[in-house]
């Protein structure tokens, strides 16, 4: 699989602070990579480092075949915490500004506009604009000459609930094109619902890396309920591979210490005269796996 | 290059400030240096007293007193548009500081400028500013120069020198706004600091350091590029004991422009070394 970032050790120390320590990630062509960290990670760090706005203390990075950062930015449309633009310019003024930079001979510009919701504004003055309008408008101007690869950091930041739901639509249907798409947040529910691959920072060290769905199956609950809810906690009980159980909403959820499937549970409990009246396997969300990487990294 | 100037023009065409800022300076200057010949002079109309040589007469107005003859037309218009400099060079600063304000450079070198590049648009924009600014003077002395001479018997050219003195002199103070708006970073505060230097600062160090060290502070080359005309156009240059210079110190000249680069190379250097 063909690379398109390689980060190779970079670190950043501020005074005191060692806001990220060195480590080694790839990031494969066309995926849709989350960068998952809560405040103060170091997420912005790596994406200002290889963006070339933050030197880097040690290490290295290479975009694409080892390319410029300067040109490599040309292929990558790049958003980066607030939406920075030239207050006393219309959106169409700075994203004109924009192409002249990125050096695109016809930018997409009312294209890009539409996309965001934001052509029937397209001519008012940038300092004029809302939280959520600047945001889209950043966002806009990251799609400017279709991209290679999109790097989104906190893309959801002040919009609306309507807002968050378009802009979630739009990296899916982005990412479907064949666009490598890596997103930074600090909001599981963003990554978990459009990342293919995610990496886990806290404190600048990187904790996980790897494929989403490898992090949420494991440690799968088993929801389970019968008619006599006594029997069927004394039955589950006495099976040796139970690890854990807890009541909740009239449901037993409960995991297993090796593999146990819904079904070879239902035939277990079947067996003992219990016939269930609800079975449910829920997958660990990422948001729970998350929390248990932190968790366990704090006790080490 | 050209995508550098497209790119730097883009930013300044489209700000309110630009075109107000130039145009007043623009219009300002050249009203200024078209009435100032008939500005009245105090005491005027005195007559010479042959027998007392310090009673000298008193024309009527500085065009009378030879503001606009040659061939010192050049000096006195060139002086006196120095006092309107820091139009161009707040304009400058601020350009520069609200760069680092709205966190745009910070975008521009996100979207795929150097700050090499980012740096060399910016030069763009203190040529420019030099640029009008000198012709500004240029073809309003010329005008002035064809109203007021008769160029049958005097040189058009000779003294045009002094041209080359303002636009080094802008030069410099363009430089100096350029490297405090970057290195300050807020419009305001490097507007201040600017003004207190240029008049506070300098001036003090100057008075303790004494000549001929003084001469050679930062802004001095620039500030004795053009001497002050008024001795010489009211004759009394003699009593005073000042010496008139008829042409521009080359020292002086090549000093301004060296301080100028020193402070744009520095400027290169804190953006090159600076985390955006």
């Amino acid at each position: 699989m063909q690379i398109i970032l390689e980060i190779d050790g970079i670190s950043k120390r501020y005074g005191k602070v060692q806001a990220l320590k060195p480590y080694k990630l790839q990031i494969p062509k066309g995926t849709t990579f989350g960068i998952l960290g809560p405040n103060g990670s170091g997420k912005t760090t790596t994406l200002g480092i290889i963006l070339g706005i933050l030197s880097s203390d040690s290490g290295s990075f290479t975009w694409f075949d080892g390319q410029s950062v300067n040109s490599a930015k040309k292929r990558i449309g790049a958003l980066l915490e607030t939406p920075n633009f030239y207050p006393y310019m219309t959106a169409y003024q700075n994203l004109k500004l924009v192409a002249k930079i990125k050096e695109l001979k016809n930018p997409n510009i009312d294209a890009v506009l539409k996309t965001v919701n934001l052509h029937e504004r397209a001519h008012h003055k940038f300092k004029g604009y809302s939280l959520g309008m600047k945001q889209r408008l950043a966002i806009a101007a990251s799609l400017l000459g279709e991209p290679e690869v999109l790097l989104l950091d906190e893309p959801t930041n002040g919009l609306d609930p309507t807002g968050i739901a378009e802009v979630r639509d739009l990296i899916t249907r982005i990412a479907a094109n064949g666009t490598t798409v890596i997103i930074a947040s600090h909001i599981l529910a963003e990554v978990e619902r459009v990342c293919s691959h995610v990496a886990v920072l806290q404190n600048g060290s990187l904790l996980y890396s790897g494929l989403a769905d490898e992090l949420s199956a494991k440690d799968a609950v088993i929801a389970v309920a019968a008619a006599d809810m006594q029997a069927l906690e004394n039955a589950i009980k006495d099976l040796s591979s139970l690890k854990k159980i807890r009541p909740s909403d009239g449901h037993l959820h409960l995991s297993f210490s090796e593999d146990m499937s819904p079904s070879k549970l239902n035939q277990l409990l079947a067996e003992q005269g219990i016939y269930l009246s609800y079975i449910e396997e829920k997958k660990a969300s990422l948001e729970e796996r998350f929390l248990k990487i932190l968790t366990r990294d704090k006790a080490n | 290059m050209i995508k550098l100037i497209s790119i730097e023009w883009h930013k300044l065409r489209y700000h309110r400030f630009f075109w107000i800022g130039m145009v007043l300076f623009v219009l300002l200057l050249s009203a200024l240096l078209v009435s100032f010949g008939s500005f009245q002079i105090f005491g005027s109309g005195a007559e010479a007293d042959p027998n007392d040589p310090s009673m000298l007469a008193i024309p009527a107005n500085l065009a009378d007193a030879g503001f606009y003859k040659l061939p010192y037309v050049w000096q006195n218009t060139s002086y006196l548009a120095g006092f309107f400099k820091f139009i161009p060079a707040f304009l400058m600063l601020f350009f520069m500081a609200s760069e680092f304000e709205y966190r745009t450079m910070r975008q521009n070198v996100i979207d795929g400028l150097s700050v090499g590049e980012f740096f060399f648009s910016k030069i763009f924009s203190l040529l420019l500013f030099a640029l009008v600014c000198t012709l500004t003077v240029a073809l309003t002395t010329s005008a002035l120069i064809y109203s007021y001479n008769d160029l049958a018997e005097a040189d058009f050219w000779y003294q045009s020198s002094f041209i080359v003195a303002f636009f080094a002199e802008v030069f410099f103070i363009l430089s100096l706004a350029f490297f405090l708006g970057i290195l300050l970073k807020k419009s305001a505060l490097a507007i201040i600091l600017l003004i207190l230097y240029y008049f506070v600062i300098e001036p003090v160090l100057g008075f303790y350091v004494g000549s001929p060290i003084s001469d050679y502070l930062p802004t001095r080359p620039s500030r004795n590029l053009i001497p002050e005309p008024f001795t010489r156009l009211f004759k009394i240059n003699s009593f005073l004991n000042i010496e008139n210079l008829d042409s521009i110190s080359i020292k002086n000249l090549l000093l301004s422009f060296f301080y100028a680069i020193i402070l744009l190379f520095g400027s290169f250097m804190v953006l090159k070394k600076r985390d955006l």
